[in-house]
């Protein structure tokens, strides 16, 4: 077999109705959670697309994806932590670097009484989990699926993040400290 | 049931997902499937631009190892020299240029996906459109293209489509792709070129080409798929043999 035949014959595998299917009616919320999740819209919206792309050469090369909407999630999610680990890591150079003045946390207590600045205090894990659960609508077996843990694990960080923001969202209370 | 883990409460939860609804609200989708397509051809030209270096680079370290085994050249890699020679009771094999270029030969062709598919399920009986479902073609045969040039190939002044404009987005038509090196097509009354340009000059061949909803066109045929990809003025490969 000649390069060339080779070349021609990449394996047929793309059922291209999937990935309009899935654009139609899964992006739009799949980004807005993310967003939730990293606080960079532009970066959830990077890391879908980056994820369906990655689906699209899956299925040219003949893999199978049952799911495509569970099989987007876990790798968006993945591409989203590998992103947000980096970043970690920068910051904490450039703190090094150039911020030794230690942080003072009651700057943050002002934002604590928004939902959005609520939500970007909790834990990255639970984040993720009220992102997928709350705001995507998956149920906990899902979720557990998507962030690759036990439904237990989801329970207990959804039972605590509720905690969390449902003082933000107690109405007539002033949480200011 | 009740979760100890994750008590139940109704009016939290409904506060929780509304507001939230409002922090990150619905992103629109519209026109997005034309760069996921850019960026899996952008991904696929990294991975065989990073095989051919690791391709290069394997060669020449054989080849230099295979150079030091003949002269008896000793080889040094980040310590002591070693003195490699060859043992008249060890016969010396895989490092002759022929072995090298059947050894690359081989990782090119897993690389390029000439394993055979994955199973997948038969094609429905008296199928008459094609499709590619569970990564097997089904349906007709393509036929040749209705193009002015040989073989049914587009010309580019054809009026009507496919080659010309007017092409109905989701529908299969016959069309004879060139088996020019640049890759370069007109479809729909404009330019695409291939994802994956044959190599060297080949022989026309027949497909079905459809023009996605999502602005993406593709072409399909029981020997494979390739998409293609708008030209505005991308350098175009040429023959590389």
């Amino acid at each position: 077999m000649t390069i060339a035949m080779i070349e021609r014959t990449v394996p047929v595998g793309v059922d291209e109705d999937q990935l309009a299917r899935f654009v139609r009616t899964d992006y739009s919320g799949l980004v807005a959670a993310l967003g939730l999740v990293c606080g960079d819209r532009g970066a959830a919206e990077d890391a879908v697309q980056e994820a369906l792309a990655r689906a699209l050469i899956a299925l040219r090369k003949g893999t199978v994806i049952e799911s495509l909407p569970a099989w987007v999630r876990v790798v968006a999610l993945n591409l989203l932590r590998n992103r947000w680990r980096s970043l970690s890591r920068e910051r904490r150079a450039t703190r090094r670097a150039t911020d030794p003045v230690p942080h003072d946390p009651s700057d943050d207590v002002e934002e604590l009484m928004d939902l959005r600045a609520a939500v970007a205090r909790l834990s990255r894990r639970q984040r993720e989990a009220v992102a997928l659960y709350y705001r995507l609508g998956l149920s906990v077996r899902e979720t557990a699926q998507a962030m690759r843990v036990s439904d237990g694990t989801v329970k207990t960080l959804l039972s605590r993040a509720r905690a969390t923001l449902a003082q933000v969202l107690e109405p007539g209370e002033d949480h200011r400290a | 049931m009740p979760d100890e883990r994750f008590p139940t409460d109704d009016a939290t939860d409904a506060r929780l997902r509304s507001a939230l609804l409002d922090v990150a609200p619905d992103v629109p989708g519209s026109g997005i499937l034309p760069d996921v397509e850019r960026r899996a051809h952008r991904r696929r030209r990294r991975v065989r631009e990073s095989i051919g270096a690791s391709a290069v680079v394997l060669l020449g370290g054989l080849a230099v190892a295979g150079y030091a085994l003949e002269t008896g050249t000793p080889l040094r890699a980040n310590g002591p020299s070693v003195p490699v020679r060859p043992s008249p009771t060890t016969p010396i094999t895989g490092s002759t240029p022929q072995s090298l270029s059947t050894a690359s030969g081989q990782s090119f062709s897993r690389a390029y996906g000439s394993q055979p598919p994955p199973d997948a399920p038969p094609c429905p009986a008296h199928q008459t459109t094609p499709s590619t479902v569970g990564g097997r073609f089904c349906g007709p045969s393509p036929g040749p293209g209705n193009g002015s040039g040989p073989d049914g190939v587009c010309s580019g002044t054809e009026t009507v489509p496919p080659c010309g404009h007017g092409v109905i987005p989701d529908r299969y038509y016959a069309y004879t792709m060139p088996g020019t090196c640049d890759g370069l097509v007109t479809f729909d009354g404009r330019r695409w070129v291939s994802e994956l340009p044959p190599p060297s000059p080949s022989p026309d061949f027949d497909v079905w080409i459809r023009l996605g909803v999502g602005g993406s066109v593709r072409w399909i045929s029981p020997s494979g798929a390739v998409g293609l990809a708008p030209y505005v003025g991308q350098p175009l490969s040429g023959c590389r043999r």
